[in-house]
């Protein structure tokens, strides 16, 4: 079933009144925009931020952002990803500057006993059930970095030299990052279902 | 691109268009916005005061219910007439007679409060109990007044002598301890927490004075002004110390005030199934207890019977001003929600020919519904094609008998509670290619 999906999609050309309205500066078409997308971009940003309030904090930069830089949306994406990755550039700056001190530093440089370039193991082709809180849940307990990497990986199909790029770590720590954090996700997901860790 | 196992994928999945239970609030933003471009007014901060001004209509409106028993000026959205009284109630022995069995049982609560120390006075003054006061007792006040207060010098506190001797010492007769004390309301019925106005007859400035209402409340201004908060019948009590020969003169007036109940205003409405073109009608209903008559405004507009068009989408503040047969009023006000696809998140058209991509429609407001929900989908001729109330059973472009739908534009309306509850509707149009 792909109803939303095709709503989004549908609605690209119903959409063009409003984003013209915006790069008008109509206010109007502003906060359609806002509330249209808002509890979605929430979702995006709670997964690299967990806390509410920053999480609302970021939004407002990053809507900010998104009504002053809208003249530059040219209507080749999908408007919502265009948003979607500006709302997640601004998560990542958030993240940066709050841990300004330790962003490089510490246990996201390496880890030990995966091979980053390793293949990825049998046993993530299992399902696994879960609930969308039980994921933020494990992603919490990750430091910021290993969920970002996660992130953009997993969610924003970026490629390790991009995410390298983006968090300014090197391909390697992106790699290894990337094992570390999946396998302690789905630890933690098999753990709340009481299954055997392997 | 990144390569993708089936962890991954679940992932993807299971967060696709995942959207927390957040509000969003445009005020902030669009406050930053504002700032930035140096105070420019916009559109929508004009929007926004238009709003305020209806938040101060709605307040108006309720500050007029009150205030109108009292100041008796025409409020500017009042439709029925009110209240019995007019003008100052002048206490003359007669009022308060057949002021029914209402406040039969309430009056005795409404004299549990029995003593009160007067500041200004030091004394402490006990009112009247229940017993003591003759029922029917209706005319002449001088005989009654005496008996009924009994005052006793404060000794814990530091009293002043003078109010003792006052007090212990039976006063001298004077020309003024013959002077009848009378006194008036502004209203002799009321309602519900409306305010009531009191004063004496004649000049007595020169004096200290103790208004007991009855309820429980006391108040030492010469004119005071009291709410009462609770129906029933209420006695009033008035002492007066002259600052000339120290006496104490009090008078009751048993069921000199009648407080009437004021209705709870509670309002619903009616959605229609079915809608054609881009307005909808609106079935108001009052479902205020005991109302026997009410006032609809939507927005700041009156409506003259309880049927209404509403365009769609729009949200409308929904007013009603219920009263009962006291003349007594409340006002509630809800908002009426009618969405279109947007709102509703629907697709503007979708392809049921089963190659997998857009077959089906079902708008994410119903999958993502608390409640109760139904979905109807009508054709060209407004006949009803389909209906669903389950989000497992999407349209998928057939029709009563399980044929395919002709390609083309047909109309849909969802029915269902939004996040205060109440009915609303979203209704547009899809189209099957």
């Amino acid at each position: 079933m792909n109803v939303s999906n095709s709503a989004q999609h549908a609605s690209e050309a119903e959409l063009r009144p409003i984003i013209e309205g915006c790069k008008r500066g109509e206010r109007r078409a502003q906060q359609q925009v806002f509330e249209r997308y808002y509890r979605l971009m929430f979702g995006v940003c709670l997964r690299y931020i967990s806390d509410h309030d920053s999480v609302q904090d970021v939004l407002q930069e990053g809507f900010l952002k998104v009504f002053s830089n809208i003249e530059g949306y040219t209507s080749k994406g999908s408007f919502e990803g265009w948003i979607r990755r500006i709302m997640v550039n601004t998560a990542i700056d958030f993240i940066r500057r709050k841990r300004a001190a330790g962003w490089e530093s510490g246990d996201e440089a390496t880890m030990e006993g995966l091979e980053s370039d390793e293949p990825l193991p049998d046993e993530l082709d299992e399902e696994v059930g879960f609930t969308v809180q039980d994921v933020l849940q494990a992603m919490e307990r990750l430091t910021p970095v290993y969920r970002a990497v996660f992130n953009l990986y997993v969610f924003e199909n970026l490629g390790h030299q991009e995410i390298s790029e983006e968090l300014g770590i090197s391909v390697g720590t992106s790699k290894s990052n990337l094992a570390k954090a999946r396998r302690n996700i789905r630890n933690h997901l098999l753990a709340q279902k009481g299954e055997p860790v392997k | 691109m990144p390569e993708m196992n089936r962890f991954d994928e679940q992932l993807k999945e299971a967060f696709a268009r995942f959207e927390p239970e957040v509000t969003p609030d445009f005020t902030a933003l669009e406050e930053q916005m504002n700032q930035r471009a140096d105070g420019g007014r916009s559109e929508l901060s004009r929007r926004y005061r238009s709003a305020r001004r209806v938040a101060a209509a709605s307040s108006a409106i309720a500050l007029g219910l009150m205030s109108w028993l009292l100041l008796r000026e025409e409020p500017t959205v009042m439709v029925e007439e009110v209240t019995p009284d007019s003008g100052w109630v002048k206490f003359d022995g007669a009022s308060g007679v057949g002021m029914s069995a209402l406040g039969a049982s309430e009056e005795a609560s409404a004299r549990t409060t029995d003593a009160v120390v007067i500041p200004s006075l030091d004394v402490r003054v006990t009112a009247a109990q229940p017993e003591e006061v003759a029922a029917p007792f209706r005319g002449e006040l001088s005989e009654k007044a005496r008996p009924s207060t009994e005052v006793a010098a404060d000794h814990l506190t530091s009293g002043t002598t003078e109010a003792s001797v006052a007090t212990e010492e039976a006063p001298a007769p004077s020309s003024k301890s013959d002077r009848p004390l009378g006194f008036e309301s502004s209203v002799q019925e009321a309602c519900e927490g409306t305010e009531v106005s009191f004063k004496l007859d004649g000049d007595w400035a020169e004096g200290s004075f103790l208004w007991n209402f009855g309820d429980g409340s006391f108040s030492s201004e010469s004119e005071p002004a009291h709410v009462f908060d609770r129906p029933g019948t209420y006695d009033i009590t008035i002492s007066v110390r002259s600052h000339n020969d120290g006496q104490i003169r009090t008078r009751t007036v048993e069921n000199m005030i009648v407080v009437r109940p004021r209705p709870e205003a509670k309002l619903n409405w009616k959605l229609p199934k079915a809608m054609s073109g881009k307005e909808v009608e609106v079935q108001l209903e009052n479902q205020t207890e005991r109302s026997s008559s009410s006032t609809w405004l939507i927005g700041e507009e009156k409506l003259n019977q309880s049927t209404t068009q509403l365009k769609v989408p729009g949200e409308y503040p929904v007013h009603l001003i219920a009263s009962n047969a006291y003349g007594c009023q409340d006002h509630e006000v809800a908002t009426l929600r009618l969405g279109d696809r947007l709102s509703a998140g629907a697709p503007a058209s979708f392809s049921p020919d089963g190659d997998g991509r857009y077959d089906v429609f079902l708008p994410r407001a119903a999958k993502e519904a608390d409640g109760p929900w139904v979905l109807r989908v009508f054709d060209a001729q407004e006949r009803e094609v389909f209906r669903t109330e389950n989000a497992l059973a999407p349209w998928k472009g057939l029709g009563l008998q399980g044929e395919r739908v002709p390609r083309g534009r047909y109309h849909w309306t969802l029915s269902t509670n939004d996040r205060d509850g109440n009915p609303m509707l979203y209704s547009d149009v899809v189209r099957v290619e």
